[in-house]
C-alpha cells in the first residue's frame, strides 16, 4: 500500500496539450474518483499514472519513488479496464494467475491467492470457464480479481461499470465498496458517472479539459462547489443558473427581470451568475418569493416531482415534493434559503463567497 | 433453426448461379474428370494407340523411385518454404506492430515483393545467384563459399526456396499484421501490467490469439509449395540438377510434356488432387470450427 502523489502533470499529444497541469495527494488506503466530461483527460490521466502513457511534464509518485520512468509492470499497480481485458484464450484460473505466474511465485502460493480472490468475489464456480462463457458482471468480478491477486498498492479503475446495465451497476459499486473496505488499497478510480462518484469518492477530483476544476469530499464538491462548472456538473437534475448584475435591490437580469435576493454586500456592482439547486427551491407565499415561475411541463419522479419553467427568458427547474402539481401555465411563488444560494463570477465561473 | 429469410424460389437463383457454375465445369471438372480418365489409360507416344488399363498407371508410378523421390523432395521444399515463410512473416509483424515512427513505409517495402510475379522473382534470384556474373555468387565467393546451383542439389533447392519465400513472406506478412492489429490493444496494455515484457506478451497473449490466422495460413502455404510454384522451378531450376528439385507438379509436367507419358501424368495429376482436397477437407473442419478462443 502507498500514498500516490500527482505534481503538476502534462500531457499533450503532438501539440495539443491534453492534461494542462493535475496535482493532487491521494492518501494511503484512500479512495479517490475521477470525475468529469467524456473527453476531459480522466483516461488519459489514469494510464499516465499506470505507465500506459509517458509524461510530458510534471511527476508522478508512488510510495516515495517517482516512477515517470518506470514500467508499468515496475510500479506496483494494477488496473481495470473499461473492456475487462481479460485473456480470451485463458480459463478464469489463469486469468488470474498470469501475472503471479510472470513474476514467478511457487504454485501453490498462486492457487492459494486465487482461491482467495474467487472467495471474496464468489467465482468460485467459474474458475475453469472462458471469458466467453460469462456474464458481463461476471466477467467484471474476473477483471477485478485479476487486479486483488497481485497485492498492488494502488489500484486503478477506468470506467469499470459502463458496460453493466443499471442495476448490475448498483450492486457492482456496492461490492467495489465492500472490497475497498476490506482490502483498504489506495484506489483511483475514474468515471464520468457523478452518481458512481458521489457513492464511491471518500475524496473526488473533478476534471473538466485538463484542469482540475475542485478536489474534495463528495459532501464538499456538492454543498460548495469550487467553479460554475463544478456546480453545473454535480447535482441532478443540474443546478440553475441565472447570470446578473448585483445592486443594493437585488439582482438584475440580462432580460431586465429583477431577482429581489440579499446580494452580499462584498459583492455588489459585479457581473455574477447565482446558483441554486432544484432541489433547494421551495414553493412559498408571493410576497416571500425569490422569483416566480412559470409552469412549463412537469416531470413526476415519483416521490418528488420536477418543474420546469420560465422566469423571464431563463430555463429554470425546481424539485418539489410531488403533493405539489402546479397544472402548466400557472405561476409558482418559490424561494431558496440564504445559504443555499452560490455566487460565482460572470467571467471567471469562480465561486465568490458571501462573507 | 433457419434464420435466413426464405424467398420463392423461381429460376433466378439459377441463373445467378449459372456463371460460376459453368466456370467451375468447364476448368475444373472437366479437366479433372479427363485426368481421371486419362490416368486409366495408356496410350503411345504418337497418340495413335490407346489401351484402358485400369490401375496400372498407379501401380507403376509407386513403384518408380524418381516418383518417391520427388515426394521426398516436396516434402522438403514445402516444408522450408511453409516454415521459413510463417516464421519470418510472423517476426516481420510482430517487429511492424511494435514500430510507432516510419510503421508506414516498412509495412509498404515489406509487401512490394508481393506485385513481382514469382517466374520474375525466380529470374532474378537466379541472375543474382548465378556462378559466374551472379551480385550474390560472387558475394559468397568472397567469403569462401562457393556457389553453384547448377551443379549442388541443395543450393538448387535453397535458390527455389527463396525465390517461392519472395511471394509468400509478404502474404503471410499482410495476414499475420491484420491479425494482431486486430487483437484489442487493452489485453496488451493488461499484459503489461500484469509484469510481460514485450517477448513474453508476444508468445502468451498474441501468438495464441493469432493461432486461427496461422493455421490458414499454414494451409494456404502448403498449398502454394505444393501447387503454386511450377513458375519458379521451371524458371530457375527446370528441376535440376539430378531431379534435386523435382517437386511434384513439375514431374506432371516433365512426364507429361516433355516425357509424353500422358497416362503416367496424369496418374500423378490425380494424386496431387488428392492431396489438394484432403488439404481442403482439413481446412473446412478445423479453420471454420476451432477458433481457438
Ligand atoms: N493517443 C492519442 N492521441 C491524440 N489524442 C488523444 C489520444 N488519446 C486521447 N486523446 C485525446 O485526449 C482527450 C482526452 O481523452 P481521454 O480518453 O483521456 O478522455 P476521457 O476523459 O477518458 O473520456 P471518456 O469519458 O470518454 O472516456 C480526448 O480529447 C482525446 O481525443
Ligand atoms: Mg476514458
Amino acid at each position: 500500500m502507498a500514498k500516490l502523489q500527482l505534481r503538476n502533470v502534462k500531457k499533450s499529444f503532438g501539440n495539443v496539450e491534453i492534461i494542462k497541469g493535475v496535482s493532487a495527494d491521494i492518501a494511503d488506503g484512500e479512495f479517490v474518483v475521477i470525475v468529469g466530461p467524456s473527453g476531459c483527460g480522466k483516461s488519459t490521466l489514469l494510464r499516465m499514472i499506470a505507465g500506459l502513457e509517458a509524461i510530458t511534464s510534471g511527476e508522478i509518485l508512488i510510495g516515495d519513488r517517482v516512477v515517470n520512468n518506470l514500467e508499468p509492470k515496475d510500479r506496483d499497480i494494477a488496473m481495470v479496464f473499461q473492456n475487462y481485458a481479460l485473456y480470451p484464450h485463458m480459463s478464469v484460473r489463469q486469468n488470474m494467475a498470469y501475472g503471479l505466474k510472470i513474476r514467478g511465485l511457487a504454485k501453490d502460493d498462486i492457487e492459494t491467492r486465487v482461491q482467495r480472490a474467487a472467495k471474496i468475489l464468489e467465482l468460485g464456480d467459474l474458475l475453469a470457464r472462458k471469458p466467453r462463457e460469462l456474464s458481463g458482471g461476471q466477467r467484471q468480478r474476473v477483471a477485478m480479481g485479476r487486479a486483488i491477486v497481485r497485492e498492488p498498492s494502488v489500484f486503478l479503475f477506468d470506467e469499470p461499470l459502463s458496460n453493466l446495465d443499471a442495476k448490475l451497476r448498483v450492486q457492482m459499486r456496492f461490492e467495489i465498496q465492500k472490497l475497498h473496505h476490506n482490502l483498504g488499497t489506495t484506489s483511483v478510480y475514474v468515471t464520468h458517472d457523478q452518481v458512481e462518484a458521489m457513492t464511491l469518492a471518500e475524496r473526488m477530483v473533478v476534471m473538466s479539459a485538463g484542469i482540475t476544476e475542485q478536489i474534495g469530499s463528495p459532501a464538499e464538491v456538492y454543498q460548495r462547489p469550487a467553479t460554475r462548472f463544478v456546480a453545473g456538473f454535480i447535482g441532478s437534475p443540474a443546478m440553475n443558473f441565472l447570470p446578473g448584475r448585483a445592486d443594493a435591490t437585488g439582482l438584475t437580469l440580462a432580460d431586465g427581470g429583477h431577482l429581489a435576493v440579499s446580494v452580499p454586500a462584498a459583492l455588489a456592482g459585479r457581473e455574477l451568475v447565482l446558483g441554486i439547486r432544484p432541489e433547494h427551491l421551495e414553493v412559498c407565499a408571493p410576497q416571500e418569493a425569490l422569483f416566480t415561475l412559470q409552469t412549463e411541463m412537469r416531470e413526476m419522479l415519483g416521490a418528488d416531482i420536477l418543474i420546469h419553467g420560465l422566469f423571464g427568458k431563463e430555463l429554470l427547474v425546481a424539485r418539489l415534493s410531488a403533493a405539489e402539481h402546479p397544472a402548466p401555465g400557472q405561476a409558482l411563488p418559490l424561494r431558496a434559503l440564504p445559504d443555499r444560494l452560490h455566487w460565482f463570477d460572470a467571467a471567471s465561473g469562480a465561486r465568490l463567497e458571501a462573507a | 433453426m433457419e434464420k435466413r429469410t426464405q424467398f420463392p424460389v423461381g429460376w433466378l437463383p439459377y441463373a445467378l448461379v449459372a456463371p460460376q457454375l459453368a466456370i467451375t465445369i468447364v476448368f475444373f471438372i472437366w479437366p479433372a474428370g479427363q485426368a481421371l480418365w486419362q490416368s486409366l489409360l495408356v496410350q503411345d507416344a504418337f497418340g495413335i494407340h490407346t489401351e484402358f488399363v485400369w490401375f496400372e498407371n498407379f501401380q507403376v508410378l509407386f513403384a518408380d523411385p524418381t516418383y518417391l523421390e520427388s515426394f521426398r523432395v516436396t516434402a522438403v521444399f514445402a516444408t522450408l518454404v511453409t516454415s521459413l515463410g510463417l516464421g519470418s512473416a510472423l517476426v516481420l509483424a510482430a517487429a511492424c506492430d511494435h514500430v510507432i515512427r516510419g510503421a508506414r513505409t516498412y509495412q509498404t517495402l515489406i509487401i512490394w515483393p508481393y506485385a513481382v510475379a514469382p517466374a520474375i522473382a525466380a529470374v532474378l534470384w537466379t541472375f543474382m545467384f548465378n556462378p559466374t556474373v551472379g551480385i550474390l555468387a560472387y558475394g559468397l565467393e568472397q567469403i569462401g563459399y562457393h556457389w553453384n546451383h547448377q551443379l549442388n542439389g541443395g543450393q538448387a533447392m535453397a535458390l527455389i526456396v527463396i525465390s517461392g519465400l519472395f511471394k509468400l513472406i509478404p502474404y503471410d506478412f499482410l495476414f499475420f499484421l491484420a491479425g494482431l492489429q486486430s487483437i484489442p490493444k487493452s489485453l496488451i496494455e493488461a499484459a503489461a501490467i500484469d509484469g510481460a515484457g514485450p517477448v513474453k506478451r508476444f508468445l502468451t497473449i498474441s501468438f495464441p490469439l493469432l493461432s486461427p490466422t496461422s493455421f490458414f495460413l499454414l494451409v494456404v502455404n502448403l498449398v502454394y509449395a505444393f501447387f503454386d510454384t511450377f513458375g519458379i522451378i521451371d524458371a530457375a531450376t527446370q528441376g535440376g540438377p539430378f531431379r534435386s528439385t523435382t517437386v511434384l507438379v513439375y514431374k506432371v509436367f516433365q512426364d507429361g510434356f516433355k516425357g509424353l507419358d500422358l497416362g503416367g501424368s496424369a496418374a500423378q495429376s490425380v494424386v496431387l488432387m488428392a492431396i489438394v482436397i484432403s488439404l481442403t477437407v482439413v481446412q473446412f473442419r478445423y479453420i471454420e470450427r476451432k477458433v481457438q478462443y
